[in-house]
């Protein structure tokens, strides 16, 4: 298989907290190139292009933030190693109630 | 008295507050003041720093409720302001995360772009290029001993343990003091590689030992103005002074009044004067409500190295105000007859232009101040 058809597209949408990194956009495309591609994968290849973004949303120890929520297709997906769909919608919220 | 060698410079200070970051800017008198700001609106900024190697590169650590904690860093004195490319973390495999950079310490003269950060939980970092990466101080970290001197999560302030007070010995880049709240003072002659606790004759009342080697509550510790073999203190239990090369802190709380108390967070030396420094203190009796003992606000400063301590409070409301002023949130200028200034949780910003005799408010209606530094 060539490298150009391990390639795969995902749609990130991004909330308004984190997009001081994507200069203002709601939602971006991120291209990973493993096979099978993984929630980590997505978000290691959006880091790339928006360098910083993936610490502010998962910490050193890898794990997801805890007022940070991550949807893939709709359903809560907190695990960096679940697998994507190849048709996934990765959507992430900022959740946080309060003053 | 020695007076500073160059003239000093209008005032400015960098407000750190739980929804961004203001500056007020003082005129040469320091009678008029300018606010300026919000950066990061929004953000919760625990502290800033103006670089004095240069004059003006920024540093301020800061995270919001939803997503991690950075650092932003500007070159042009606050101009501009990009995040630093890889903030304070530990190590991946060490099970402990960074939940917010606490304290900021430029490094030592003789190092330009060294910059130290102090963390919640207790952890301590160290910048080379000016804040832009950061790595941990592996001989902190690391320590064998570091869980036992930083205790559990019961050990921790209400806003979590933190690492501070970092303090680099104007004559000896190596020499590094740290404290950690709780866990007490530490030591290293060696840039960081070693550490030991430094901690005899500080009170422990919180526990069961009350001589303990470590397992104290420092909340703030300075260098005295002009003599950096003289720290001072405050401490949970009380007020302390150190006086190396001796290693067994004195207690400088006595001369204050038992109807005040000596629980407070922060303390201010003076910039010039090693035998003077300022105190806010607040209410430590019964369950800790950490305001104005009575509702009567004041600084008290000693200018005899804590012998005696003098209440100063003209211009403070007289009744009914319930101040809380956190150990970052107070400091001094370094004009020949010092500025010194605080703020409150309520976001208000005081100053006295003569060392503290008298006070205005300088500002209002500012978010929960977490720090004021002048830049």
């Amino acid at each position: 298989m060539s490298a150009a058809a391990r390639q795969q597209k995902f749609s990130i949408a991004v909330p308004t907290p984190l997009r001081s990194y994507t200069q203002g956009r709601a939602e971006v495309a991120v291209t990973v190139v493993a096979v099978p591609a993984r929630l980590a994968d997505a978000l290691a290849a959006l880091d790339v292009d928006y360098p910083g973004i993936r610490f502010r949303m998962v910490d050193e120890a890898g794990r997801v933030r805890p007022h940070i929520q991550i949807f893939v297709n709709g359903a809560i997906e907190r695990n960096p190693a679940a697998l994507l769909p190849t048709d996934a919608r990765i959507m992430l919220v900022g959740a946080l109630s309060g003053g | 008295m020695p007076q500073p060698r160059t003239a000093p410079r209008r005032v400015r200070l960098l407000i750190a507050t739980r929804k961004g970051l203001w500056t007020l800017a003082g005129d040469a008198s320091r009678r008029t003041w300018k606010l300026a700001g919000p950066h990061f609106l929004g953000h919760i900024v625990h502290h800033a720093r103006l670089d004095p190697r240069d004059g003006k590169t920024l540093l301020a650590a800061a995270r919001t409720g939803h997503i991690g904690p950075t650092i932003f860093r500007s070159v042009d004195g606050g101009k501009h302001w990009k995040e630093a490319a890889r903030p304070p973390a530990f190590a991946a495999d060490s099970g402990r995360v960074v939940d917010h950079t606490f304290w900021l310490t430029p490094g030592h003269p003789s190092q330009p772009g060294v910059w130290y950060a102090g963390t919640s939980p207790q952890g301590l970092f160290r910048s080379e290029d000016g804040g832009v990466t950061w790595d941990g101080v592996a001989g902190f970290n690391a320590h064998p001993q570091r869980k036992a001197w930083c205790g559990g999560d019961q050990d921790g302030t209400p806003d979590g343990a933190k690492l501070h007070s970092v303090l680099v010995d104007p004559r000896d880049a190596a020499h590094l003091y740290i404290s950690i709240s709780s866990g007490g003072t530490f030591e290293s002659t060696d840039g960081g590689a070693n550490w030991a606790p430094l901690n005899q004759g500080v009170r422990a009342d919180f526990q069961p030992d009350p001589d303990l080697v470590f397992g104290h509550d420092p909340h703030c510790v300075r260098f005295a103005g002009g003599n950096p073999d003289r720290l001072y203190q405050q401490n949970h239990c009380g007020l302390f002074r150190l006086d190396r090369p001796a290693t067994r802190w004195q207690d400088i709380g006595g001369g204050m009044r038992k109807s005040v108390g000596y629980v407070g967070f922060p303390m201010v030396t003076h910039p010039h004067d090693a035998d003077t420094a300022w105190i806010l203190p607040m209410d430590g009796t019964s369950v800790w409500p950490r305001v104005s003992p009575g509702g009567r606000p004041a600084v008290f400063r000693t200018r005899n190295a804590g012998m005696t301590w003098q209440r100063l409070s003209t211009g403070m409301p007289k009744a009914q105000a319930w101040w809380t002023v956190k150990r970052q949130a107070m400091t001094a200028d370094n004009h020949p007859t010092v500025g010194v200034y605080f703020g409150t949780t309520q976001g208000q910003i005081w100053g006295s232009r003569d060392e503290g005799q008298s006070w205005k408010r300088l500002a209002e209606h500012l978010p929960h101040v977490y720090a004021v530094e002048v830049a």
